[in-house]
Parts: C-alpha cells; structure tokens; sequence
C-alpha cells in the first residue's frame, strides 16, 4: 500500500490562491513601503541638522514627481494598512457588556475610525499656522 | 432517480493500493432541487461507483465529517447546494493541507493529536466532587467563550490557513482556539498548564492573522479571534513576569 | 493475519454512552487498559445531533417521585421501575459532574444551571445547552477522554464480531478501515454502546450511522434484544431530509397548527389549548407538551381527515405546521438558535416569520440489548448501556431529555459493573481470539471481497433502499398483523438478496462499500427482531399501535418481547416480566 498524497507544496506564490491570502500580503507589503518611508524620513532628519542650504537641497528633492509618487504611495499604504487593521478590531478586541456584544461595524469605529479621525484633526490643528 | 436538472462532478481520485497518481473522475448526476454535493457524492456511490470513498454521518451540519474542497472553497459538502453551482461542473476535492488516505478521505491523525495538545477539558482540583452542586456560572462568563465552544471539528479552518502549508508544524485554527475556549472558561483554572503546548512559535505566534479561519468557519467559532486575543493575554503575562521580581509570582 | 491488541476493557462505539464509560473504567480503576473503538471518530457520533437536553432533578420545586412517575408513565408502564429509580437518582450528579467537565449548560442569570420544559414532564427539568445539547454533551466527554492516558482510541474501525471463548466475551474482531485489515481487541471485559438503529427505516432523523450494529453483533452471540417492537416517532421533522426540529421548540412555547390553522392536539385527549399570550403557556403534559408517541398518532389521524398539506417540492409527503414565531427574535436567537438554521439552511424558511412544515420521523430504538440495571447481558463478559441497550427506562415509549442523561447513568454503570468484573473472570485463551478474529477476516474476504456475485449480484445500497422502505411501510405508527407480515416476508426476501451482494470495491483501504455492506446484514438482522417481535405484541401500547389489537392489554402484555435469533429461521420471541416497584398499572393520561 502506498502511503497517503501528500499535495505538492506551497510555492513562493502561494498567496494567489485565495482572494483573503492575497489581500493578507497587501497588508503586510503596506507595512514595507511606510518602512521604506520612516528610512527615508530618518535621513531628512539627518539632514536637516546640516544648515538651511541643505534644507533648500532637501525641499527641491521633496518636490520632485518621484518623490511626490513615492510620498502618495506611502500615504496610500499607510491608509491600507490602518484600515485593514481596524477592521480586524472587532475580532480582537471584541466589546461586551454582559452577554450583549457590540456589533463588529460598531467596534471598530469606536477603536479604530473614530480615534484615527480625532486624531486626525488634532494633528492637523497642530500643524496649521 | 427522476432528477430534474443535471450537472457533472469531477471528483478527486486516489487509491493507496494501486499505485497510480491521483486523478479527477467526471461524474453526471441528475439531481432534485434541494440535493447537497454529498447527495450527489452518495447517489453516486450508490448507483454507480461503490469504489468512492468519503466521510459522512448527521447530513445536518453538525457532526463535522463531510468537509471537502467544493470548487476550491473549504466546505461542508452537506451544507452546499448543488444548485448553487448549476450549470456546473463541480470541482470536488479533499481538504487541503491535508494528506489524502484515499479519494476525498484526508489523514486526520494529525489533527487529533493537536486538539489533545491544547488540554481541552477543565483543569481544576475539584473537577470530580459533584456534592456541592454545579459550579455558578452568569450568562456573562458563558459569552465570553461560547462561541469558541461551537466548533465541530471540521477543519475546514485548516483548509483555509496558509500557514499550515508554509508551517505544518502549527497547531492551527482549530486546537487554538479550543485551547482558548477553556482558557477563557471561568470554571478553569489550567491556563498555566497549556501555556507551553500555546504559546509557543508552533502555537499563537505562528499565526499571522490572515483571517481566513473565521471566514470559512460554518459555525462562527471565530479562531482567529480567538488566537490574536489569546496573544493579548500571552503578551500581558509576559510583561507581568517581566515586571514583577523573579519568584514574587507563585 | 491477524494483529492482536489486549486490554483489560474494549468500549465499541464512541458516542455518548461509549465515552462516559471510558472514563469510568479510567477513573474507577487507573490499573486498567481501556479500548475505546468506534467506526466514526468519536465527535461524529450521532450524540452530536441531540439538541433538546438531558433530564435531571435539581430546581426545588421539582422532585425525584415525579419524574420517576413521568418516565413511567410515558413509558406505558413498560419500563422496569427498579431502573427508572436509579436513572432519576443518579441524573442530577451525571448532570453535575458533566458541567464539571466544562459542558456549558445554558444558565439562569444567578449563575446556576437553566432547566426547561419537554414533553411528557410535569415539572420544568431539563438542562440545555441552548440546542445544541447533545453537541456539546459529546464534545465535553469526548474532550475530557483526552485525559486518561490509560484510554487507546481505536478511531475508525468497525466492530464485525464479538469474540467468544469458553463461554464468555473476550473482545471484538474490528476491521481497521484505514488499512482494511482485521484486528483482535481482547479484553476481559466488551461494552457495547454503539447507539440505535434508526437507520434502518427511510425517514429518520438518525445518521447513516445509527445501523444497530451493536444490537446485531449481540443478537449473533445469543443474546436476546428486548422491546424491539418500539420504534420513536418524533412528531417534528423537517419533511424533505427528516432533519430533527427539537421538542425544545414546543417545550419554549410553540405550537402544532394544522392546514385550517387549528391547534389539532386538543382533538386527541391532550387537553385544552391556552393562547400563547397567556402566561401558563405552554402547560406541562398538555397539548404540545404531550408525549411523543401520542403526538406523533394525531398526525396520522389528521391526514385521515384530510387536515394535513401537501408538501409539492418533496414528493407531496404530508406535513402540518410547528409555529414559533410568537417567541419573537431574540428569544428564538437566544434558545434555538440551531432550530432557526437547520430551517435556513435546509428548508429555505426562517422560523422568525414563518411556520415550520413538520412530519413525524423516526427518531429512536426504545429496545435493544437485554441488559440488568448494572449493565450485564446474558453473555458473561459483554456488557451494554445507551441507546444500543434496553436496560430498560424507556418502555414502549421514551419521554424526550430521557435519553442524553440514560447516556450518563447507564454508561458509567455498565463501565462499573465492567470494571469490577474485569478482574474476576479468567482471560480467554488469545490464540483462540485470534483465529477467530482471523476466520471472521476470512469469511469477509470469501463473501464480499472476491467478486464471486459479481454477476447478477445486487448493489448494497439497493438492499438498504429497500430494507428501509420496507420498515417504513410495515412498522410505521400504526401497524397490523398484515402489514407486519409483509415486512417480514420481504426482510427473509432481503437477506437472501443480501447473501448475494456484489462490490465495486474489493480493495482493503477504507473500503467504505465494505462496512456498508456488513452493517446492512446487521440491519437486517435488527428489522427481523422488530417486525416479529411487533407481530407477536398483539395489544397496543406507547408507540407500538396495532389497529387490529387497538386497547393495551396489561394481562397478557406487560412483558418484555425478547427476540432470540435462530440459523436461517425467524427469531424466537420469548417473554419476560416488567418490573413494578411503586408504580402498578394505571390510565395514561395526559391534559387533564
């Protein structure tokens, strides 16, 4: 008797198979574009203790088409990301009062959109002259 | 059988005994408009083919047996109807991430050694001294596992985890969450003895949280909500014991 | 070949029954080896399905006399009292110990265990576990097996004979499905808790399971089946699949509707119905909350009085409404939640706004294996409990919630008596067990495995179509000496037929045709015991009605059928006395 089949293995594409495995690797390549992000901001941090000349420097490269693309692309990855993840927020940190459970669209405004959306708005006060 | 409509299954062959690779066997049925894929698998069986093998008993969703892959989704083959899939043809196979025993018929072995892993029964001192009545638990306390207590052991979560295919080691959906069920059972107090079985690499942490578990899950168990909450509360100990001096804890 | 695997006590069959004995021979005596075996994994088992709840005493204004009285008279005083005594008393501490092991039975708001109404009960004492209570019962026992290391799971293998040596049972013949191979599993002591034989009619709630193989291996060995003439109707199955829709929904309040939208039960001696705004309803042994038995016989009336419908999508089968809507949403969502999926799923209604069409379905085997109340047959060595045994609590008619507790009390009393016994007799000769396991491997390989029918054999499932159609038709509700003789005739018909079954199949890894073939000659051994045990029973009485002896006749009759069977010829029916403690004889009355 032959023993049982046994399928082939995974191979380094595996997540094409199902639409929720591909979605999953989105969200965890997100989180590869906002490190690629945080290296880039690190070095204008660098820089910027270099003078005002590097700053000009600086502010002529921020401006550039690549940079633009390369910034919405962060921008865009990072909002993927965050949405991806609080849309989990129900399944994790599910909210209960006695035996009543709050429904999921409800948990994840208020752990997720709602803070996300205050915050938002603080940072943008902040920010604005 | 005076069927109405027809369609054809390609069934999953695999025989251990004779040698040969696995292959798909096309079958056409004439089925009635509230048959099932196992309707169609047992008509099949019956009146034409007994060589087919699979697994079935309640045909009601609850014993946990008919899981196969039903045109590449996990699925209990009891609860998908065939006129869903009209006008066909129906892609039949056995569980995925599984070994395959004989056609549709996976090697559960592995499984039962897992759910056994996770100690999935209450660990208490008293848990056989009946004289003082049963022990109180609020509506409260049974919301906050039951669901996590619905699972009949289909495994058609594993199925849909990845990590099993890149990890075979990992507990997987199921057996975690079982072990979570108990962990968050206020009669229990063995959280300590399935820690090293959970929380290890193979257990809690070997789930990237791709969610697919609690999407294919017929009985709403939520395993993948129970895992990430169980690598909350893993996380909380760990920063408890680190905090706290060395053998101030038990 | 065949491989041998000794232990001290072989459990056959993994449900309910089977677990709870395993963990009493791993609890009473951890010196002992226990087998558990079973042709399904254990979880598959159809305790998985039970859905209503399990009886015990233990609200204070309930009490053990009533319930006791409750059995006994839904019973039709059929039941051995003495063992209804000890079911009613031991039900709470199984009830108990199982919430010990984690079963989350569903609670008041204080923390302490619910209880609801059933039928045939005067007092509210059923434990549920929403309605899911046989699931979570069988998932609680079967986790809790996991335990004991002295338990070695045998998942997976089919039981084909008892082995029997110097008079005594000293293990099974199983097949290893996985390999096709035979195995001797000795021991001293065999329980078998291998669950009813629904299966061998066409309706049923029952899983392809429930096949009585249990019933057929004892019945081989001499020993007689006891009350097999008594087969449960449940009065509400969905009627296209015959999936269960649990009493629980009429024990929370809903009601039986039929096509003039009457409450059709008040026609039948169950009394007067109450609205159901009215806050006494539902009442206890009335109307809805009647026993099964008598439930399931006002249907039949009523599609003789042409107060049925017709269900047009499943083959204009006759049905009547089971109405919950008036429970509303969250009360449906909170108590049977299942109920409203199994209507979803496999009828395409939602019970929240609209009736459930019903029929009446065969539902549980009250006979089986004669057994005492400690669990013993007649063959020193083999031991019975659950829905495989008639101990017996059931009598000619079982109240529902009985069972999953019977299950508990039964289970671990035969493991007791198992446990204690183990040690007693001399172990049977191995080598002795071993050919006979090998003989039986033989057999098998001769009559089913060589292709020798394979011209102008018969396919198996034909045989078990037919068998099944045919129990349907002579020992349905109502029977008589004529449709009884039928059955009879076409089951002698049958076997023959059976002898010449041809496979498709003649390999040895899960050769699943295989089992079924040898659990259909099983199942035509258990039909046998039924219909000539139902035709000797010329009285009517709980769920045997027999329209030519229509009254109960306690002079003749308040005796157990014992089946014997007998080479190539019909059983033998012999008698035994019914056991009265507290209880004599009297109207079964329900409603008033």
């Amino acid at each position: 008797m032959n023993p049982p089949y046994t399928p082939p293995p995974a191979g380094p594409a595996w997540f094409l198979q199902r639409k929720n495995w591909l979605l999953f690797m989105i969200r965890e390549l997100t989180s590869a574009v906002i490190a690629l992000y945080l290296v880039f901001f690190l070095v204008f941090l660098a820089r910027f203790g270099g003078g005002a000349w590097v700053f000009e420097e600086f502010l002529a490269l921020l401006t550039h088409p690549l940079s633009m693309a390369g910034h919405a692309l962060a921008f865009a990855a990072a909002v993927w990301h965050s949405v991806s993840w609080f849309n989990t927020s129900a399944q994790v940190m599910p909210i209960r009062i006695g035996t009543w459970r709050m429904p999921g669209v409800a948990t994840i405004i208020i752990t997720g959109y709602a803070p996300w959306l205050i915050i938002s708005a603080l940072v943008f006060w902040a920010a604005l002259p | 059988m005076a069927g109405e409509k027809r369609i054809t299954l390609e069934i999953f062959r695999y025989n251990p005994e004779d040698g040969g690779e696995p292959f798909f066997q096309s079958y056409e049925v004439e089925y009635l408009n509230h048959w099932v894929v196992l309707d169609a698998i047992n008509w099949i069986k019956d009146e034409i083919d007994g060589t087919i093998a699979h697994r079935w008993t309640c045909r009601m969703g609850v014993c946990g047996s008919c899981g196969m892959m039903v045109n590449g989704e996990p699925k209990l083959s009891c609860h998908s109807l065939l006129r869903d899939y009209a006008p066909g043809p129906v892609r039949v196979e056995p569980l995925q991430h599984f070994p395959v025993e004989k056609d549709l018929m996976i090697d559960k072995s592995g499984f039962m050694e897992r759910l056994a892993e996770v100690k999935p029964y209450i660990i208490r001192d008293d848990v056989n001294d009946t004289g003082n009545g049963e022990y109180l638990q609020t509506p409260a306390q049974i919301a906050a596992y039951h669901e996590h207590s619905m699972c009949i052991n289909c495994m058609l979560c594993y199925a849909g985890c990845p990590v099993m295919s890149l990890e075979p080691a990992f507990l997987g959906p199921a057996a975690l969450a079982l072990g979570q069920r108990y962990n968050l059972d206020s009669r229990d107090k063995g959280q300590a003895e399935r820690v090293d079985a959970m929380s290890g690499d193979e257990g809690l942490w070997g789930c990237t949280f791709v969610g697919e578990c609690s999407v294919v899950c017929p009985k709403h168990v939520d395993p993948a909500g129970a895992i990430q909450k169980g690598k909350i509360a893993a996380a909380k100990q760990w920063y408890a014991n680190f905090i706290k001096p060395k053998g101030a804890k038990k | 070949m065949a491989e041998t695997f000794e232990h001290d006590v072989v459990v056959v069959g993994g449900g309910g029954a089977g677990l709870r004995a395993a963990i009493a021979v791993a609890e009473r005596n951890p010196e002992l080896s226990v087998a558990l075996l079973s042709k399904v994994y254990p979880m598959r088992s159809h305790t998985v399905t039970a859905e209503g709840g399990a009886a015990g005493v233990i609200k204070s204004n309930d009490d053990l006399e009533t319930h006791c009285y409750d059995t006994v008279s839904g019973a039709d005083w059929l039941a051995d009292q003495d063992a209804v005594e000890i079911l009613v008393n031991d039900a709470p501490r199984q009830l108990i110990q199982l919430e010990h092991w984690g079963c989350p039975w569903s609670r008041e708001r204080d923390g302490s265990v619910a209880v609801r109404s059933f039928g045939g009960m005067k007092n509210q004492r059923t434990w549920y576990a929403a309605d899911k209570s046989g699931f979570h019962m069988l998932h609680t026992l079967f986790q809790t097996t996991l335990k004991y290391p002295t338990i070695t799971r045998y998942d997976e293998h089919y039981a084909a004979k008892l082995l029997i040596e110097d008079g005594r049972c000293g293990g099974v013949a199983a097949l290893d499905l996985r390999t096709g191979s035979m195995r001797a599993i000795t021991a001293n002591s065999v329980i078998l808790a291998t669950g009813g034989a629904g299966y061998v009619f066409a309706f049923t709630t029952n899983g392809a399971i429930k096949t009585g193989d249990g019933m057929a291996l004892a019945y081989r060995a001499g020993v007689p089946l006891k009350d097999m003439e008594f087969v449960q109707y449940h009065p509400t199955g969905l009627p296209g699949t015959g999936i269960l829709i649990t009493e629980a929904a009429r024990g929370e309040g809903g009601i039986m509707l039929n096509r003039h939208g009457r409450r059709y039960l008040q026609d039948y001696d169950l009394g007067q119905p109450l609205e159901v705004t009215d806050p006494r309803h539902p009442q206890n042994r009335m109307m809805e909350l009647g026993p099964r038995d008598r439930l399931s016989q006002a249907f039949h009336y009523e599609r003789e009085k042409g107060n049925t419908f017709k269900m047009e999508e499943f083959e204009d089968v006759d049905a009547v409404h089971l109405d919950i809507r008036h429970l509303g949403e969250k009360r449906i969502d909170e108590r049977l939640p299942f109920v409203r999926e199994l209507c979803r799923d496999y009828q395409g209604i939602d019970p929240v706004h609209e009736p459930i069409p019903v029929r009446p379905v065969v539902h549980y085997t009250m006979g089986g294996i004669d057994t005492d109340i400690d669990g013993r047959t007649a063959l020193p060595g083999l031991y019975a409990a659950g829905e495989c045994a008639c101990v017996s609590v059931n009598g000619a008619n079982r109240l529902g919630s009985n069972s999953l507790v019977e299950i508990l009390v039964f289970g671990e009393r035969a493991a007791n008596t198992a446990t204690e016994e183990a040690g007693e007799l001399k172990r049977p000769n191995p080598d002795a067990l071993r050919t006979q396991a090998k003989d039986e491997a033989k057999r098998i390989q001769q009559t089913l495995l060589n292709g020798a029918n394979a011209n102008g054999g018969v396919r198996p499932a034909h045989v078990r179509n037919k068998l099944r159609k045919v129990m349907e038709a002579g020992c349905g509700i109502f029977r008589d000496a004529g449709t009884i003789q039928t059955a009879c005739d076409a089951l002698a018909e049958l076997s023959e037929q059976a002898a010449r079954m041809t496979l498709d199949d003649h390999g040895g890894a899960y050769n699943t045709q295989l089992i079924n073939a040898l659990e259909i000659t099983g199942m035509l051994e258990v039909a046998s015991a039924m219909a000539h045990s139902a035709h000797a029973r010329t009285e009517s009485r709980g769920s045997h009605q027999r329209t030519d002896y229509p009254e109960r006749d306690d002079a003749q009759f308040l005796k157990h059928t014992l089946a014997y069977r007998q080479e190539a010829a019909a059983p033998r029916i012999d008698w035994k006395d019914v056991t009265i403690t507290r209880w004599p004889p009297g109207e079964r009355t329900y409603g008033r």
